[in-house]
């Protein structure tokens, strides 16, 4: 009933893409969404995936869960879950797969949870695979509710989707996507819709919980200041590439990316002196139906050079200033961009 | 020199439910969103209203604007006291008082080009204009925006287009008073600096005084002259904001401003972390709004209110063990 | 490219891909089409009698034969359907007409006015048509004013209430709020704002309701409570061929087509229109 099961290698990165690239069938013509997005989520680690509207955050999630538009083409790539290309899969082990070793939270609870069933119902629905007892279900709810650190979890079980808050919905519902203790968690935008005091709350929580599971985390968001709070790794995506990754430390204090120096300029709480003038990308994101040669960032890029216009530059890990491969940093994890300026001498 | 727009002791009340419930007694039979609120903004001023949703801040605006009842309290503009109509909302002179909506794509007909849109406050107002064509594209480009985008659609904006357009109707009658509900929600940080940096350029030009409703401090930080946090329907504390960011004397500013995550991980800060969730406007508690929650609460808290007491440097709060 | 262009466009390469939408359009093009030419293209004059060719099956003179006063069917129908289109057209239009106007004020307007309208929409919808159409004519006789007044009194409570739903959506919207911010009139929110926003579900709504008003005027018709003879109608043509069915088969049959025909036809094309414009079924790009 289960069709094959699936073999899991232990070691090794969780979620490991390669060389993706997805396209949208449009009226106008192919929209290239994605163009050779590499990306590895390691064992136990969290990586925050950064970048505005445009940049394929979305594509890039749907792509990994197998939940495509319909008009969308996979181009080329691989996307290795523990082993396994997730592309190649067939619907039902795929089908098996999501809740299970994949699990997703997403910006507004209230898409995730259904209105017309209790709380407590719905956990137990989430527990379907396991043979265990109601009461044993039910039990299973109590502790995970407890772990999300949600008071008065009996009562909160017999309660509907609308009596909770904003936040408690968002912890119920990662309650629910860590109750199979998946092995790779995906949250797009979950503190997006709350405040500021509860948006701590939750992230802190999550750090515990992903700490407490060994679980690996891909954390979508626009939040400059969340990603830095949370992950360990950080991607940047512009119009569809990933242009910078690294150690989030690394990143966000020596980014080597113009595109992400320029993102982490204009976030105002990155600004210490008070101004009224805030500093802004000048020009727009390219068309990615008719896609430009060249780097994909140069037409907003104050720092460009010749071969910029023609010459996309590749994902590499390079010492700034010397085109020289990197040794990979202290932190493990390498420090890749794709501009051609670290090529150059300073 | 006066204020251009006063606020006394506001409060907006919604009456509740059907006549079963209140006769059963299950629930009270109004909710005070906005529980008594006073605040002043001059020419050329950005006051900011800080607060997380529920606080009553849109609330707020929407009184302003004349879209809510006003059960209590008075406003008014250049000392002239704002009449109020049969349903107790406040009349306010339109051409004065422009409000800039939080969904910059759901607040334009999605039926009306650009240029429809632009000519309407005149129509709305009885005013003929001359050319309204060449009024509108004066009011695109006062904001930033080509001719091309007079003929466009809204759902053919993007949002920084769209928040560009619904500025430039709200600035059409020259008004002196603008108010935005979260200008920069739903924006890329590229983008968002570019709407903040265009309003404070038009508030130099123009003299606008400008309250802003956010619950993102980090702009607040930059573009507010003053700032008032709310809490529950009330102001617990406002002044200056440089002043507040400096030193917060209320626990809830406090928890507020140390909750901002920033995105400097060589920043690491002294959290304060709140417990528990906020209450529900319909059980207030009694006291002092904050006390399920503060870290500070006494007795005393739990039972009556704390008077408004001043700080050094503009400082204005209600509590009773301040930080 | 103008809109009204762009939208025609937009149809055209919808029904491109929607062979069961295509169909009703096509059909829908040639029952307009046969019923508009009606004069020019029906061999005979409907009304005239030839009692030496009674109740005859097909002709080469006679495509349809005839019925019992020897009159030609198939002139008879084609004629008949500009009854039923006059009738569909005036009273779904003007039935369109005032319930928009009353659907906006009920979903827009003071909530006593809402209560007012509510009841008397349902105590309208609660009489049965037939019975409704039956006193009706018991007091004015039978005509085919009669027939369009009932259909248009009975019609409006259904526009009216799917438009009420749909402003008192709507009033809660952004950009309705926005216009009251900005001062503008209940006349001009309704007229530049509500409208233009449920207008366009309306006349889907409405090439559905055709099938049902021609069937309506067909019926009523048939019990001889709408054209008065000799007046064509499909109704009074089954109603005539029913009377002589053993004689002669072709009355009902050729009476029966068309108004199967405009039942397919407009229901396709209907529900073709609505997944074009239902925003809630369009698949967005991403």
């Amino acid at each position: 009933m289960n069709g094959p099961v699936l073999e899991i290698p232990v070691n090794g990165p969780v979620l490991e893409i390669c060389d993706l690239s997805i396209n949208y069938q449009t009226d106008h013509g192919a929209l290239r969404a994605l163009r050779n997005v590499n990306l590895t989520v390691p064992k136990g680690k969290i990586v925050g995936i950064v970048g505005e509207s445009g940049c394929g955050k979305s594509t890039l999630i749907s792509a990994i869960i197998r939940l495509l538009a319909p008009n969308a083409r996979i181009a080329g790539g691989v996307v290795q879950f523990r082993g396994n290309d997730l592309l190649k899969l067939s619907p039902e082990q795929m089908r098996n797969l999501r809740g299970d070793e994949i699990s997703m939270v997403f910006q507004d609870p209230m898409t995730s949870l259904n209105p017309v069933l209790t709380i407590g119902r719905q956990m137990a629905d989430v527990q379907h695979r396991s043979s265990s007892s109601r009461a044993a279900k039910n039990t299973r709810s109590l502790q995970m509710l407890e772990r999300v650190g949600i008071a008065d979890p009996e009562t909160q079980l017999r309660r509907y989707p609308h009596h909770l808050s904003g936040g408690m919905r968002q912890r119920v519902a990662i309650a629910m996507a860590l109750m199979a203790e998946p092995s790779l968690l995906i949250a797009d935008e979950p503190t997006t819709a709350l405040d500021a005091t509860l948006e701590v709350q939750i992230i802190k929580r999550l750090r515990e919980l992903q700490h407490d599971f060994g679980c690996s985390i891909l954390f979508i968001s626009h939040h400059l200041g969340v990603i830095a709070e949370l992950c360990d790794e950080v991607v940047v995506m512009y119009a569809g590439e990933v242009v910078e990754s690294g150690a989030m430390r690394e990143v966000f204090s020596a980014p080597q990316h113009p595109y992400t120096q320029k993102l982490l300029d204009c976030d105002p709480a990155r600004i210490a002196q008070k101004t009224r003038r805030l500093p802004v990308i000048e020009g727009n994101l390219p068309s990615l139906v008719h896609l430009p040669e060249g780097c994909i960032f140069k037409d907003r890029c104050t720092l460009s050079l010749p071969r910029c216009a023609t010459e996309r530059p590749r994902l590499l890990g390079r010492l700034p200033g010397s085109g020289q491969t990197a040794p990979v940093s202290v932190s493990g994890t390498p420090h890749r961009s794709a501009c051609h300026l670290l090529e150059e001498p300073a | 020199m006066s204020a251009l727009l006063k606020v006394r002791d506001l409060r907006v009340r919604y009456p509740l439910g059907s006549g079963f419930s209140k006769i059963a007694g299950k629930q009270p039979a109004f909710v005070d969103v906005v529980h008594g609120v006073s605040l002043s903004i001059h020419r050329g001023e950005t006051v900011a209203i800080v607060g997380e949703s529920g606080s009553g801040k849109t609330t707020l605006a929407l009184a302003l604007c004349g879209l809510a009842p006003v059960f209590a309290g008075e406003v008014q503009i250049d000392g002239q006291t704002v009449p109020q109509d049969s349903k107790q909302q406040l009349q306010p002179d339109r051409k004065r008082v422009a409000l800039m909506f939080q969904d910059p794509v759901g607040s334009l007909s999605p039926r009306m080009t650009v240029r429809k849109l632009l000519a309407e406050p005149f129509q709305i107002h009885g005013i003929k204009n001359q050319d309204p064509d060449f009024e509108a594209l004066q009011l695109l480009s006062l904001v930033g925006l080509g001719e091309d985008f007079a003929d466009r659609y809204p759902h053919q904006l993007s949002g920084g287009q769209a928040r560009r357009v619904g500025l430039a109707r709200a600035l059409a009658l020259r008004p002196d008073i603008l108010i935005a509900d979260e200008p920069t929600a739903g924006l890329d940080v590229s983008i968002q600096g570019e709407v903040l940096n265009l309003l404070s350029h038009l508030q130099q030009e123009m003299g606008l005084g400008i309250l802003i409703i956010t619950h993102n401090l980090n702009i607040v930080r930059h573009v507010a002259d003053r700032m008032a946090i709310m809490y529950l329907g009330r102001f617990v504390e406002q002044g200056d904001s440089e002043q507040i960011f400096r030193s917060p004397r209320h626990p809830y500013t406090a928890a507020l401003l140390s909750a901002n995550p920033s995105a400097d991980p060589s920043a690491q800060k002294q959290r304060i972390e709140l417990q528990g969730e906020v209450p529900s406007l319909l059980h207030r508690p009694s006291g002092c709004e904050f006390h399920t929650r503060c870290p500070r609460a006494q007795q005393q808290c739990r039972e009556v209110f704390p008077a408004l007491s001043e700080g050094p440097g503009q400082q204005f709060y209600h509590c009773y063990h301040p930080m | 490219m103008s809109k009204a262009q762009n939208t025609v466009l937009r149809i055209f390469n919808a029904l491109k891909k929607d062979p069961l939408g295509m169909a009703g359009f096509i059909l829908v093009s040639i029952i307009l089409f046969l019923t508009v030419f009606a004069a020019w293209l029906a061999p005979h004059d409907p009304l005239e009698i030839d009692v030496y060719n009674r109740l005859a099956s097909p002709t080469a003179a006679h495509w349809l034969g005839t019925d019992q006063l020897g009159r030609d069917i198939l002139s008879r129908v084609l004629f008949g359907g500009q009854v039923a289109l006059k009738v569909s057209l005036i009273a779904i239009s003007v039935s369109m007409a005032i319930g928009l106007v009353l659907g906006m004020l009920a979903g827009f307007g003071p909530r006593w006015l809402d209560r007012i309208l509510v009841v008397s929409f349902d105590t309208v919808r609660s009489f049965p048509t037939i019975m409704f159409a039956l006193a009706i004519v018991a007091l004015t006789g039978p005509s085919l004013n009669t027939v369009i007044g009932v259909i248009i009194i009975t019609s409006i409570p259904v526009y009216a209430r799917v438009v009420r739903t749909q402003t008192q959506a709507l009033r809660e919207r952004d950009f309705i709020l926005a216009e009251r911010a900005m001062g503008a009139s209940m006349f001009r929110i309704l007229r530049y704002h509500v409208l233009p926003n449920v207008a366009a579900p309306m006349f889907i709504l409405a090439s559905m309701d055709v099938p049902a008003v021609v069937g309506m005027e067909a019926g009523l018709s048939f019990l001889g409570l709408g054209v008065s003879p000799p007046t064509a109608s499909w109704g009074s043509i089954l109603n005539d061929g029913y009377s002589y069915l053993r004689n002669s088969p072709w009355p009902i049959i050729a009476g029966g087509i068309p108004l199967i025909a405009v039942t397919l036809g407009f229901t396709f094309f209907g529900e073709a229109l609505r997944d074009i414009f239902d925003p809630k079924l369009r698949r967005k790009d991403p």
